[in-house]
């Protein structure tokens, strides 16, 4: 068992740190298994990464059921009674007894799952609104015999089914946001989700917070929104915030450019919006001004890399002898214009000098490559150079390198 | 669009642009920049020529700047300030020869590998028809002039020399005077094969590109109405205008055809006309191109669009939408100008309705661009 144990946790690291189509392939397989048992815990170390990458997973029973708490779980280990927090443990035995009580409209939610993802937005309210207000009815006072093996005291299984009936209850407007939350979410869908949970208490709406907060592109507009609803919600906005400026960053150098680029490009609009969040100051602030800090030293490694793995080694290398075929050369293409994508957010954090630098590095090898290139249908042509500085460094710099050369 | 280009643009404002002539309109060239995209090139006063932009960006209005001026009016893409450098020395400005010289620059890589595969394809594709259009002629020839009862195969069953030995006979034979030795008009055949290359035969035998624009057009405009159809009223609207839009051209386009594929069902006397009069004979055959000038670039758009990506298409194609000149009313048949100008308007009281989505100032724009120009070649 130690050595089972020992794997796990082996694995568990290696997850943690693959690149995201590695992860994205564990998730998967992971995911097709009927009873994952002990490969759960390979997971265990990477939800961090995989609560800011998001990908698609197969929805199933439990997973439509809990997505309105998907701010409120967290790992039995970091469970604390009186919190608004679900642990993970209680899941499966909570989804089972819903299940049970269910019946045959438990089977149509779980039918109308197979084939969907987390990524059918629609799909999900469907169900959801199939499911979610039967789901808080369902729940009885008295835990479930299996509520033993998960480790909690029966006090604790009123505590977590008393968090869960009215995020049920409201769990459709409270998708309706959360499922728009790169959009902000709008104004108008934050509010109506918020003001409905009010009369429950301030732990479910502390939860729905957490779960709106978590996908919103605009964390700051919504921590607002909760604050202005009643002064009762002034501290769970806060304490929103404070678990969004706790949030580790996404690791940019486990991304390949392209996702690195769009991931950079949402942190900097939550970041930016955090920014003009009239409750955080103080401490709060200093925070998030180190938070950007980060960002900034991520993006800009990350632009360093990848400008030496999309551009300049396979440059060199092409220049070398390894042939520029039309579709190596549209890679290399590809890899500038994300490069220059990245830059432009990357920018928005404050280091523009730096990137300028980097780019005026980058163009003058490029330059420098210009007259060794050949024109075989496999070389590097000066064109494509000149086209890798125009996408790079603009057109301008592209025809002084042409006319330096006499192209 | 930037504040300072709208600020520069509106010197050059062209107020009520109403062209008489296809040359006034201009001839549309394949730019990658976005806001040169559906620009014009057209000869202006002392004929230097000057540059047309229809509603670039977004802007609306149509602005005329001189040609000269378009380095400072934005920063062209490499692509462009070739072709800009390249358009500048032709000495006739008309879609095929403004469409030669940006697919030499196309080709020559400017515009990336892919473009560049697209122009060498359809040059060479231009070629093989040009030589297929030849042996049709031939052909034609053949069947309309040779002797009856000749006891020969018909001239399609028979190999491509014995052809080209029967139709000289035939030159032969029709030299009543001393007018046009057959070589000559063999080599008038070959000039008219060239001239012929976009139009081809009635029927399209040898797979002609403006007969299969046409077809591309009405296509496209079929998928746009069926977009429209079932998405909301304002699609619908857009769609419909649209599809307007494309009919008035088609109409106009296949009388336009007909007319410059009717000259061909004489093949020796369109040989004389050409000897003594190839400029009235090309007004006749240049009249589709002309008036299809600026619609693969429109098909393109919707080609290369996303689903989630339609409505912007159709506000880019409804910027780019040609005039159609007043002079198409002397030979179209009904008042094509007219139709044009109210379709356009009501597209453009639609643009005003709708957002776009676009941003001009990333890379993405200028990539996309460069898609078209590889599914426009």
């Amino acid at each position: 068992m130690k050595s089972l144990a020992r794997e796990v946790n082996w694995l568990g690291k290696a997850t943690a740190q693959a690149d995201e189509k590695a992860l994205a392939r564990v998730v998967q397989v992971l995911d097709g298994l009927k009873d994952r048992g002990a490969a759960d815990q390979v997971l265990a170390q990477a939800r961090q990464r995989l609560r800011a990458l998001r990908p698609a997973r197969p929805l199933g029973f439990m997973r439509v059921l809990f997505l309105p708490l998907d701010g409120a779980i967290v790992a039995s280990a970091r469970w604390r009674r009186g919190e608004p927090l679900v642990p993970r443990s209680a899941l499966a035995p909570l989804a089972q007894l819903v299940q049970q009580r269910l019946g045959a409209q438990a089977e149509q939610v779980a039918a109308g799952c197979e084939g969907r993802t987390t990524a059918d937005l629609a799909g999900v309210a469907q169900l959801g609104a199939m499911l979610w207000p039967v789901a808080a009815l369902a729940l009885p006072a008295a835990p479930p015999p299996a509520w033993a093996e998960t480790g909690l005291s029966a006090a604790d299984y009123g505590a977590i089914a008393g968090l869960c009936r009215p995020l049920w209850e409201q769990g459709e407007l409270l998708w309706a946001a959360m499922a728009a939350g790169p959009e902000g979410p709008p104004e108008p869908l934050a509010r109506a989700a918020l003001q409905a949970m009010l009369p429950a208490g301030p732990q479910p709406t502390t939860a729905a917070l957490a779960a709106l907060v978590g996908r919103a592109a605009s964390p700051g507009q919504v921590a607002m929104i909760a604050a202005q609803l009643e002064p009762l919600c002034r501290a769970a906005a806060q304490e929103a915030l404070d678990r969004v400026l706790d949030q580790p960053l996404p690791q940019l150098d486990l991304l390949d450019l392209a996702a690195a680029t769009s991931t950079a490009a949402t942190l900097v609009a939550r970041l930016e919006d955090l920014e003009r969040c009239s409750l955080i100051h103080g401490e709060r602030q200093r925070r998030l001004v180190a938070l950007k800090r980060t960002a900034d030293e991520a993006c800009r490694e990350r632009f360093l890399a990848g400008m030496e793995t999309q551009v300049m080694t396979p440059a060199g290398q092409m220049m070398a002898g390894s042939p520029a075929s039309d579709t190596v050369v549209l890679s290399l293409e590809t890899g500038a214009r994300q490069l220059r994508g990245l830059e432009l957010v990357g920018r928005r954090l404050g280091s523009g000098a730096a990137y300028d630098k980097a780019m005026a590095t980058m163009t003058e090898a490029l330059v420098r490559l210009a007259p060794m290139a050949g024109d075989g249908a496999d070389d590097l042509r000066r064109v494509d150079l000149a086209r890798l500085v125009e996408i790079l460094s603009g057109p301008d710099a592209a025809v002084q390198m042409l006319a330096a050369g006499g192209g | 669009m930037q504040p300072d280009i709208t600020a520069m643009l509106s010197r050059f404002a062209a107020g009520r642009y109403r062209p008489v002539t296809f040359l006034e309109r201009g001839v549309a060239v394949p730019f990658t920049t976005p806001h040169l995209l559906g620009g014009r090139i057209r000869p202006g006063e002392r004929r230097m020529p000057e540059l047309v932009l229809a509603n670039p960006a977004g802007a609306e209005g149509v602005y005329i700047l001189p040609w000269a001026a378009l380095p400072d009016f934005c920063p062209p893409s490499l692509h462009d300030r070739a072709v800009w450098a390249r358009i500048n020395g032709l000495q006739l400005l008309t879609p095929r020869s403004v469409q030669a010289a940006s697919r030499k620059v196309a080709a020559e890589g400017f515009a990336g590998r892919e473009a560049a595969a697209a122009a060498r394809v359809a040059t060479g594709s231009n070629e093989q028809q040009r030589v297929l259009l030849h042996y049709h002629l031939l052909l034609e020839l053949v069947r309309q002039a040779e002797p009856a009862g000749s006891g020969l195969p018909p001239p399609e069953r028979d190999t491509p020399s014995n052809v080209e030995g029967r139709a000289r006979r035939v030159l032969e034979g029709l030299r009543h005077d001393n007018s046009l030795p057959p070589t000559a008009a063999v080599e008038a055949l070959e000039e008219i094969s060239s001239a012929f290359e976009g139009t081809g035969l009635r029927g399209n035998p040898t797979g002609a590109p403006l007969p299969l624009l046409c077809l591309e057009v009405a296509t496209v405009i079929q998928q746009v109405v069926a977009w429209g159809d079932a998405g909301s009223a304002e699609q619908r609207q857009c769609a419909r205008l649209l599809g307007h839009a494309a009919e008035v051209t088609l109409r106009c386009a296949r009388v336009a055809l007909a007319n410059a594929q009717a000259q061909l069902e004489d093949i020796w006397a369109l040989v004389h006309r050409w000897r003594v009069e190839p400029d009235s004979v090309l007004a006749l055959v240049e009249r589709g191109e002309w008036l299809l000038d600026g619609w693969r670039q429109i098909c393109a758009l919707w080609r290369s669009s996303p689903p989630e990506g339609r409505l912007g298409a159709a506000l880019e194609m409804a910027a780019l939408v040609p005039v159609i000149p007043a002079e198409v009313g002397d030979w179209c048949g009904f008042d094509a100008t007219g139709e044009m100008d109210t379709t356009r308007g009501g597209l453009r009281t639609w643009r005003r309705t709708v957002r776009a989505h676009q941003d001009w100032a990333t890379g993405r724009l200028m990539e996309r661009n460069e898609q078209l120009l590889a599914l426009a070649a």
